[in-house]
């Protein structure tokens, strides 16, 4: 039989399960056996395990989990939030905390989001001259894949992700 | 019913979070803050063409808010935050904002059926009306900044509620699931994370907030929709093709037991009605409004049954309150072919 999928949990049983969670937005899929789906399917950690670990993983450049980097604790002048409460909670106090934080945030937002620059609305709803382009060229892509132009869909593709990219 | 009506896509719900610049977020936020957010949000909403109304979690009897809950107007969240939590609604109730949840403001609009795009459009107007009356917490390069930075950039989370019995049925929705988080999408139960979902109902929505463009978000959930709808009809398809005589004698049994039951337990009367919804697609079950049989589930959740009979019920008097008014409603709204 090709290419059977062995239990992510015990690697000795073939899986007939297949588990995805998402937590916070971050999807996680494993295979299990008959056996192990008993023990293991639906147990979950709690609330603040979850938290502990995602951010731990976040704050942890990739490759070197075990090689954890000592955070330095920095307090927000605004609200008093601390690096240690952010790491734990995964929630910020102010939007000061933002520029506090800003190394530690980029970091969590790039790995969360694979992307660093916003491209929609803003709350003075002025679009810039890179914005307009960007959203008159969403609209013509719209356009050629309702009419199965594939090719000039992928054209106006590249031209949006250039777009982006100067932007960044 | 026909394809364009065919009661596959239940919902759908736009949501934005944004935040007051002025104010530290809700989690760090004190009693008199809270309450200045508030009646900044109703000023900022006093000069709409709409109708606004504020209902504090503060003045909610908890029949109400878990009545709100199960309507997804408001969140456990919010439950469990501070004294001056309130929810804004309009008067068809489309547009609810919650007022000091995990963000200042959670703005969201809830349509029946698949309208994702007039939902972000109604709910864009009200977030310019209020960003035009008060400063947005915003950032040139990370967009509207969030209380949990897994949301910024529009933080805008756009979601389907979708019936999806056929893929459920053929234990086809791990394919489901697989596909759409190759496109950033999230496919939960109805209830969010862990939600059960015995009545074959899943929520599809956006994972990614930051670098893409509102417009990109909603036609990418829209697209991702329409797929997992064609492919929740070649299910049905399959379905019957594979077994029909059983496959009606369980939605005639489930319409059996629903028109005549004594005692239904919401969680018994969700696994029927999916199956005499289902029954209505194929025909075997004849629905004189579908718009009226849609609505029933809702109608019946346990809070929104208290809340319609104006009375409250232990487990044993909702249950029997349950059938015997599930049943009167049904054959008034069905009939078997």
């Amino acid at each position: 039989m090709a290419d059977q999928k062995m239990c992510d949990e015990c690697g000795i049983r073939p899986a007939v399960y297949y588990e995805t969670n998402i937590i916070n937005g971050i999807m996680t899929e494993r295979y299990l056996c008959e056996e192990c789906k008993k023990k293991h399917g639906t147990i979950k950690p709690n609330l603040s395990d979850i938290f502990d670990n995602f951010f731990t993983a976040l704050t942890t450049p990739f490759g070197s989990y075990k090689n954890t980097q000592r955070v330095e604790n920095k307090v927000c002048p605004k609200c008093g939030c601390t690096t240690e409460s952010y790491l734990k909670t995964g929630f910020l106090g102010c939007s000061e905390c933002y520029k506090t934080f800003e190394p530690l945030i980029l970091n969590s937002v790039t790995k969360i989001q694979k992307d660093v620059k916003h491209t929609g609305k803003s709350p003075d709803k002025t679009c810039s001259p890179d914005e307009a382009k960007y959203n008159e060229l969403l609209r013509k892509r719209n356009e050629a894949v309702a009419v199965e132009d594939f090719l000039l869909a992928a054209k106006i593709n590249e031209e949006m992700n250039k777009l982006k990219g100067d932007a960044k | 019913m026909n394809e364009n009506d065919n009661g596959i896509v239940i919902s759908s719900r736009v949501r934005l979070a944004r935040n007051f610049e002025d104010f530290v977020f809700p989690s760090r936020l004190d009693d008199a803050g809270s309450a200045k957010v508030l009646e900044k949000v109703e000023n900022a909403l006093k000069n709409s063409d709409e109708k606004f109304g504020t209902i504090k979690l503060s003045d909610m009897s908890d029949l109400q808010a878990e009545t709100l809950k199960e309507l997804h107007m408001i969140s456990d969240d919010m439950l469990r935050g501070n004294k001056n939590g309130a929810v804004v609604v309009n008067k068809t109730n489309d547009i609810c904002i919650m007022v000091n949840e995990e963000d200042h403001l959670r703005e969201q609009c809830i349509l029946r059926g698949n309208k994702l795009s007039h939902a972000y459009k109604k709910i864009s107007a009200i977030d310019d009306m209020i960003a035009s009356s008060e400063k947005i917490a915003f950032d040139k390069r990370l967009g509207y900044l969030t209380a949990c930075p897994t949301n910024v950039g529009t933080g805008l989370r756009a979601s389907a509620l979708m019936f999806l019995p056929g893929l459920g049925m053929t234990n086809s929705l791990e394919k489901c699931v697989n596909a759409a988080s190759r496109f950033d999408m999230a496919v939960r139960g109805e209830y969010g994370e862990g939600s059960n979902s015995s009545g074959y109902l899943y929520q599809i929505s956006n994972q990614k907030t930051l670098g893409v463009s509102e417009e990109e978000i909603i036609s990418s959930v829209a697209s991702a929709v329409e797929q997992i709808e064609q492919s929740e009809i070649l299910a049905r398809k399959a379905l019957v093709e594979s077994n029909e005589v059983m496959l009606r004698d369980g939605i005639m049994r489930a319409y059996g037991i629903l028109t005549s039951a004594y005692r239904l337990p919401f969680k018994e009367f969700e696994e029927k009605y999916a199956l005499v919804k289902l029954g209505i697609y194929y025909g075997y079950i004849s629905c004189n409004d579908f718009n009226a049989f849609e609505s029933l589930l809702d109608k019946y959740r346990p809070a929104n049954m208290m809340t319609h009979a104006k009375k409250i019920m232990n487990d044993s008097e909702r249950d029997i309150y349950r059938a015997a008014n599930a049943a009167a409603e049904l054959k008034q709204l069905t009939a078997k072919v």
